[in-house]
C-alpha cells in the first residue's frame, strides 16, 4: 500500500497527470486533519501521510494518509472522515473479518478481496452491507442497477436504475366491475 | 474583470436571487469561477408553486415526447463531457478524467431514463370475486423536491431529476451549496431541451432556507435527499412529521477485506482506489 502511495501525484486537478485533488473546501480540509490527529491520539500508528501539501497556487491540498495497527472501535474507524484517509484492522481470520466488517453503523458497500469462491459467496451472501464488491473497490457503480445501503446509510427506496420507480411512482390498485 | 453571474430558473424563467455567493476553485484558491444567485423562501416558495401547477399537464404529456425531451438532454451533456468535465473539476477538486467520467455517466443517466418512460408498465389480474377486474399502475407523485451533495455535481443530480421526470414529476432542485457551476450548466441543459414551464425548477440557495422551505412545503410531495447524516436525519423528521415520501442517501463507513488468499496487485489497486480517489470523497470510500 505504501509503496503504490508513494507514486499518487496530489496536486491540480486540472492539471494532467494527478492522481489525487484537493480536498473541497477549508472546512472538509479541517475535518480531515481533525480525524488524523484523533487516530494519533487514539493510539492508531499513522504509517504514511496525512501532511498538508503546498503546491503551484493556494488549494486545499492533502496528503493520503494511512494508518496501521487500528482496532475498530477507534473513531476513525466508527465515523466517516470523508477524506483521503484509510486504516488497516488485522484479523486472525476470515469470520474475524466478517464480523468486524459488519461492526458498523452504517451499511452502504463493503467489498473482499479473495481468490477463494467459498469466501467471496459467504461473504456476499452475509455482509450488511446494500452493495457488495468482490475484487473491486468499494467506490464505482453502474447507472442501471440498484445503488443504496441499510442501516444508518440509506433510508427508503433504492435509486438508479428500475428500482428507482419506486420511489418516484406511487401504486394505484383499482378495482373494475363492468 | 467582473465574475460572471449565473441565475436561477424559476417557473419558466432565468431571475437574480435575493443575494450572490462565489463559487471557488479548490485547487487554487484565488480562482472564482463565477458568482452565483442565492434565492429566498419566497422565491422557492415560487418554484414550488409553477411545479404544483404545471404536475397535472406533465403527468399526462406523451411517453414519446417525455422519453425525446429525457434523451436529448443526455445528448447535449454528452456532446459537452470535455467542458463540462473541467467546470467540475474546477469547483470541486476531483481531477479532470474523475469529472468528465462523471459527466457521461450524468448523460447516460438521462439517456436510460429517457427510454425507462416507455416502459412503465402496470399489471392486470383477475379478482377473487368474479367478474372483477383489478388494475395495477404507478403513477407519478406530483411534485419532487431535489437536495443533492457536494461531490458528485453532475452524476448525482442526474440521477435524481432524470427519474423524477422520466416518472411524470414537476422539480425543484437545490443543488449544494459548493458546486453551483455544474448544477447550473445542468439546470440549463434541461431547460433549453424544451421543458414547459414550471415542470423543472432549479434554486440555488442555503440549505436551511431553500432546502428548509422544499422540505417543508406542503406542495412538495416527494423528497430525494443525499448528503450528511444529521441533515438526512433532520429532512426525515421534518418529511414524516407532513406525511411526505422521502428518500435519503447519507454516509458509509465502507469495509473492505482483505483475504491471504487475495491477489496481492488486485487488493491493492481496490484499496488505493477505494480510499484515496475522488480524494476520499465518496460515500463509497472505503
Amino acid at each position: 500500500m505504501i509503496a503504490r502511495m508513494k507514486t499518487l501525484k496530489v496536486d491540480n486537478a486540472l492539471k494532467k497527470g494527478t492522481d489525487i485533488g484537493p480536498v473541497v473546501d477549508k472546512s472538509q480540509l479541517i475535518q480531515d486533519l481533525f480525524y488524523i490527529e484523533e487516530g494519533k491520539k487514539e493510539g492508531a500508528k499513522l504509517a504514511y501521510g496525512g501532511l498538508q501539501l503546498k503546491r503551484e497556487t493556494e488549494g486545499f491540498y492533502l496528503e493520503p494518509a494511512l494508518f496501521t495497527e487500528t482496532s475498530n472501535s477507534m473513531r476513525i474507524n466508527r465515523e466517516e472522515v470523508f477524506g483521503p484517509v484509510a486504516t488497516v484492522i488485522a484479523a486472525k481470520d476470515y469470520d474475524e473479518a466478517l464480523a468486524i466488517a459488519n461492526d458498523t453503523p452504517f451499511g452502504l458497500s463493503s467489498g473482499i478481496c479473495t481468490t477463494s469462491l467459498k469466501h467471496a459467496s459467504h461473504f456476499r451472501k452475509n455482509s450488511q452491507a446494500g452493495m457488495v464488491m468482490v475484487n473491486l473497490p468499494t467506490a464505482g457503480v453502474d447507472y442501471h442497477v440498484p445503488f443504496g445501503g441499510r442501516k444508518g446509510s440509506s433510508y427508503g427506496p433504492r435509486e438508479q436504475g428500475r428500482y428507482a420507480q419506486e420511489f418516484y411512482t406511487t401504486v394505484k390498485t383499482s378495482y373494475v366491475l363492468a | 474583470m467582473a465574475t460572471q453571474q449565473y441565475q436561477n430558473y424559476i417557473a419558466g424563467e432565468w431571475v437574480n436571487g435575493a443575494t450572490t455567493s462565489r463559487d471557488i476553485n479548490p485547487s487554487d484558491t484565488s480562482d472564482v469561477v463565477a458568482e452565483y444567485a442565492q434565492a429566498d423562501k419566497a422565491q422557492t416558495e415560487t418554484a414550488i408553486e409553477a411545479a404544483r401547477q404545471a404536475a397535472p399537464a406533465w403527468a399526462n404529456y406523451g411517453v414519446q415526447a417525455r422519453a425525446d425531451l429525457l434523451d436529448k438532454i443526455g445528448n447535449q451533456i454528452l456532446a459537452r463531457s470535455q467542458e463540462l468535465g473541467q467546470l467540475l473539476s474546477r469547483e470541486e477538486g476531483k481531477t479532470l478524467p474523475e469529472g468528465i467520467g462523471e459527466v457521461v455517466r450524468a448523460g447516460n443517466v438521462f439517456k436510460f431514463f429517457g427510454g425507462e418512460v416507455l416502459r412503465r408498465a402496470g399489471e392486470l389480474l383477475p379478482s377473487v370475486r368474479p367478474g372483477i377486474d383489478v388494475e395495477l399502475v404507478r403513477e407519478p407523485l406530483g411534485v419532487v423536491g431535489i437536495i443533492a451533495p457536494w461531490n458528485f455535481p453532475a452524476a448525482i443530480p442526474a440521477w435524481k431529476a432524470a427519474p423524477a421526470l422520466a416518472y411524470g414529476n414537476c422539480v425543484v432542485f437545490k443543488p449544494a451549496d459548493l458546486v453551483p457551476g455544474m448544477a447550473h450548466e445542468l439546470a440549463r441543459i434541461i431547460v433549453d431541451a424544451g421543458m414547459p414551464q414550471g415542470v423543472f425548477n432549479f434554486v440555488m440557495g442555503r440549505g436551511s432556507v431553500v432546502g428548509e422551505t422544499i422540505v417543508n412545503d406542503p406542495r412538495v410531495d416527494g423528497i430525494t435527499f443525499t448528503g450528511s447524516v444529521d441533515t438526512g436525519q433532520k429532512v426525515a423528521a421534518s418529511a414524516v412529521a407532513r406525511m411526505a415520501k422521502f428518500q435519503l442517501e447519507m454516509g458509509g463507513k465502507n469495509p473492505m477485506v482483505v483475504l491471504d488468499d487475495a491477489d496481492l496487485n488486485i487488493a491493492v489497486e481496490c484499496a488505493i482506489n477505494g480510499a484515496f480517489f475522488s480524494t476520499g470523497q465518496r460515500c463509497t470510500a472505503s
